[in-house]
């Protein structure tokens, strides 16, 4: 009996190494031939949802956007804004004309030449109320001209300050001045689009790689829907010496770490993401590990509406204060790369002259018990009760989720001296509960749209739908609304830094906690891959191996 | 005859079903929290109306109900997703299906064998160490999670014979990716365990059972010769109920797994099932389910039909 079963196992196994010695002839790129190549694998974990540089609104299809198209402005591989398909732009009627000068050598991938047309026709679509873009909102926030009406149909679209007076001239008029307008350029929304190809592909444009034509530094020139994706350095693009990488290319899409990580391992990737489980394996074998902050910043909202709880200051400040961000760092979160958050603008958002935070400095004191302790005594003695009333905290039903529900339940609990109770819901439910103001306490985070303080601190104003917890303070939408109406940067700065102290020390509006750092592997030699907080992430456009080989 | 008349009543009742598991999947997905745009960031109010009113989502329930019910029932078409701009159901399905399908059917056919070897063997044996072994070894592969399993392969078959052993890779297992032969073999055996668990604990226990019936005692007392008494009379009894349960177990696996998918990066069907639930993807769900639901319909007929063939006294009519 024994020896069939071996017989058995012995023919499984014969076969399973025939299937693999006839994998053996298939084409594989090892790490090796990839560094002479100039050719980088990465681990995208989705689909991209839209390759439509108007519609895309999610990190994904950012990363390919942002490799294969190019705006009037774009980054340089410090992150500076540098003229792009535009080689000139004058600013004139006090900031609020902006008259861009297309590149005469800037091309798009099949040759043809980008105009200025092309552009009017992307900004009058990414506004049009009938084409309906999530992202139309940033033609509004960039105060280009009757954009917000538009979008509400107020305006005909033929009124969008936005016009192509030749093939190389676009003017944008703008309702007000906009600080951050040149940065704006640079983004996925206001890349150019191709009139012709649109129509061509209708509904189809920009599913498959030949419904999709670019005008930057890489081509797309294969999608697997679901498996994988590959952009080649296109020799059109008027930068193109500047371009070191021949090809950058998903060769799958995983959305497990720990498969990507294995991936890593075997050379099959050269740049990953990396979780706290796989940290401590990933230094022991001595692979390189980074981190960078990806711009999130998490907080508390405290449901502020009348009648909730937390709409007692005391109660808010006390809570604020109690929390102890290194220590949720620590026990919660363990990313190296986290850094607790006090304020509300992210440390990597630039102000006038240096970030904005450098500039407008604001430090508390945390994880001060003893302080939140005191203000709960005259919170009790305010409202003459014994006890704070029990409160929940909503929270998803992620392990990461209840995890961070149960630190915070544990602390409130010693701070509060009160019954803390958690609601985990599926993730869906969370945001309806927070969106329709059912919760005491929620965690709640926000990613920037745009390279500007402003992207977080219009979040609090009385009518921003994302202000969950209610917060209402009419001094402060008057200070963000004077810092809209402004470019001049120093005031900007000095009217946001005002507004953060009035939210956060004051009002206690909020309770930040952490600016979100991520961990990621990268290969040894893999040079200048920049990490953004918005745009393309990773930017791979001025990445190159060291010691590559130049050979064609 | 017969047979037809009873296949197009079945097919009948198959449409009623299928009615039936549309409009619960239509009001269903409503009912739950959240839709297709619902963000973390809110998507501004005029933007919403804008969006709502392209896909439709703005008409009454019952009309849209209608809508999609024409789609689907005249006109064979599930829509595009709401998350994924441009890709058409169908196309999913007709894409991503048959790599689940392909993936689905080696593991089942790796499963089915080695479950029905091993459990004649577990049954023949029993109590002996190969039928402890093996029952040790079911137990197992049905307690453990699937993705246990299938970590352990891409370590053991792929990371440490690349990384430890240093085996070329251009010659070797790659840990996750799709598009060639080898790409099969991971995915389709962590598949195949959870067959072979069930197959062989059903099969040994079906064995027995037959062991002591009344006609194989006569077989014995009669005096027939051990290997015809096993062939003939024990394992083609016992395999009769396995047979049931096959088809179920190649509809699940067909379907593909969300897990196995994940960790080895294969394009099937389980991941978009996911990811359309996670972003309440209406049309998506709605496409899935139905395709899946009648799948199985499918499934079961072919599976009554061939049971009556296999055992007469089971025969339609």
């Amino acid at each position: 009996m024994f020896n069939r079963l071996k017989t058995g196992l012995a023919a499984l196994t014969v076969a399973t190494a025939l299937l693999t010695v006839s994998a053996a002839q298939a084409q594989q790129n090892s790490q090796a031939d990839r560094r002479n190549n100039q050719e980088v694998f990465l681990n995208m974990a989705d689909e991209p949802p839209s390759m439509d540089p108007n519609k895309g609104v999610d990190a994904v299809s950012y990363f390919w956007l942002g490799h294969m198209f190019e705006g009037l402005m774009t980054t340089d591989k410090n992150g500076n804004i540098v003229p792009g398909a535009a080689s000139h732009v004058a600013v004139t009627d006090g900031g609020k004309t902006y008259t861009f000068t297309i590149r005469p050598n800037a091309k798009w991938h099949d040759g043809k030449k980008v105009t200025a047309k092309d552009f009017e026709y992307a900004f009058t679509r990414l506004a049009d109320p009938a084409f309906a873009s999530e992202y139309s909102f940033i033609a509004a926030t960039a105060q280009i001209l009757n954009a917000a009406e538009v979008i509400k149909k107020t305006k005909p679209l033929s009124e969008l300050g936005v016009k192509a007076t030749n093939d190389s001239t676009l003017v944008i008029k703008l309702a007000s001045p906009v600080a951050f307008f040149k940065s704006l350029m640079s983004f996925q929304a206001f890349f150019p689009v191709r009139k012709d190809i649109v129509e061509k592909y209708g509904d189809k444009f920009a599913t498959s790689v030949e419904s999709v034509v670019g005008n930057g530094p890489f081509k797309l020139v294969a999608w697997k829907k679901e498996s994988s994706m590959r952009m080649e350095k296109a020799s059109t693009y008027w930068n193109a010496s500047a371009i070191k990488l021949r090809a950058i290319e998903a060769p799958v899409m995983l959305k497990d770490v720990g498969a990507a990580f294995n991936n890593f391992r075997t050379g099959g990737l050269d740049i990953t993401g990396l979780d706290k489980e796989r940290l401590e394996t990933a230094q022991r074998e001595r692979l390189q590990v980074k981190t960078f902050a990806d711009g999130s910043l998490f907080y508390l909202e405290m449901n502020q509406r009348q009648g909730k709880l937390f709409s007692n200051l005391k109660l808010r400040q006390a809570l604020r204060i109690a929390i102890n961000r290194r220590e949720y760092i620590n026990k919660v979160s363990g990313v190296p790369g986290d850094k607790p958050a006090f304020g509300l603008v992210p440390d990597y958002m630039p102000g006038a002259a240096k970030t904005y935070r450098q500039e407008a400095k604001l430090d508390y004191r945390d994880g001060d018990v003893a302080g939140a302790k005191k203000l709960i005594k005259e919170y009790l003695a305010e409202t003459k009760q014994k006890k704070v009333p029990s409160f929940a905290i909503l929270a998803g039903d992620s392990t990461n989720a209840k995890k961070e529900a149960e630190y915070y339940q544990d602390l409130l609990k010693k701070v509060f001296e009160t019954d803390v109770k958690i609601d985990s819901v599926p993730f869906k439910t969370r945001l309806q509960k927070q969106r329709d103001g059912q919760f005491d306490l929620a965690s709640g985070g926000w990613g920037p749209d745009y390279l500007d303080a402003m992207t977080f601190m219009d979040l609090f104003m009385t009518t921003n739908d994302n202000n969950h917890g209610g917060y209402v303070n009419k001094a402060y939408d008057e200070l963000i609304l004077k810092a809209q109406r402004t470019d001049n940067l120093a005031e900007r700065v000095k009217l946001f830094s005002e507004a953060e102290k009035m939210l956060i020390l004051k009002d206690s509006g909020l309770v930040p906690v952490i600016q979100r750092g991520r961990a990621y592997l990268l290969a040894d030699g893999l040079l200048n891959v920049r990490r953004n907080q918005i745009g393309q992430d990773p930017d791979m456009r001025f990445a190159s191996w060291r010691g590559a080989s130049a050979k064609k | 005859m017969r047979l037809l008349r009873f296949i197009f009543q079945r097919l009948l009742l198959a449409v009623v079903t299928l009615l039936a598991l549309f409009t619960l999947t239509f009001f269903l997905m409503r009912a739950v929290p959240g839709d297709p745009l619902m963000r973390t960031k809110e998507i501004p109010e005029e933007t919403r109306k804008n969006l709502e009113a392209r896909y439709g989502l703005d008409k009454p329930l019952h009309i849209q109900y209608v809508i999609q019910l024409k789609q689907v029932f005249l006109h064979g078409d599930f829509g595009t997703s709401f998350r994924t701009v441009g890709r058409e159901v169908n196309d999913i399905i007709r894409e991503q299906f048959p790599v689940s399908a392909s993936i689905g059917i080696i593991s089942v056919l790796i499963g089915v064998s080695i479950g029905i070897v091993l459990g004649i063997i577990a049954a023949l044996n029993r109590n002996g160490i190969i039928d402890r072994t093996a029952m040790f070894l079911c137990v197992a592969g049905i307690s453990l999670p699937s993705f246990l399993f299938a970590y352990l392969f891409q370590y053991g078959f792929a990371v440490y014979p690349l990384t430890v052993l240093k085996i070329s890779p251009e010659s070797w297992l790659r840990p996750a990716g799709w598009g060639e032969t080898r790409d099969f073999v991971m995915p389709a055996i962590s598949m195949a365990l959870g067959i072979v668990a069930s197959i062989t604990r059903m099969l040994k226990s079906q064995m027995i059972e037959v062991g002591f019936s009344e006609y194989v005692k006569t077989a014995k007392a009669k005096g027939v010769s051990l290997t015809r008494l096993i062939v003939m009379h024990q394992i083609r009894n016992a395999i009769l109920p396995i047979i049931s349960i096959i088809f179920p177990i190649l509809v699940f696996t067909m379907s593909g797994s969300l897990i196995i998918e994940n960790i080895f990066g294969i394009p099937g069907l389980g991941r978009s099932y996911m990811t359309s639930i996670q972003n309440s993807d209406y049309n998506v769900i709605m496409g899935l389910t139905v395709f899946f639901g009648g799948f199985l319909i499918v499934m079961n007929l072919v599976t009554d039909i061939l049971y009556g063939i296999i055992d007469p006294r089971i025969r339609v009519g």
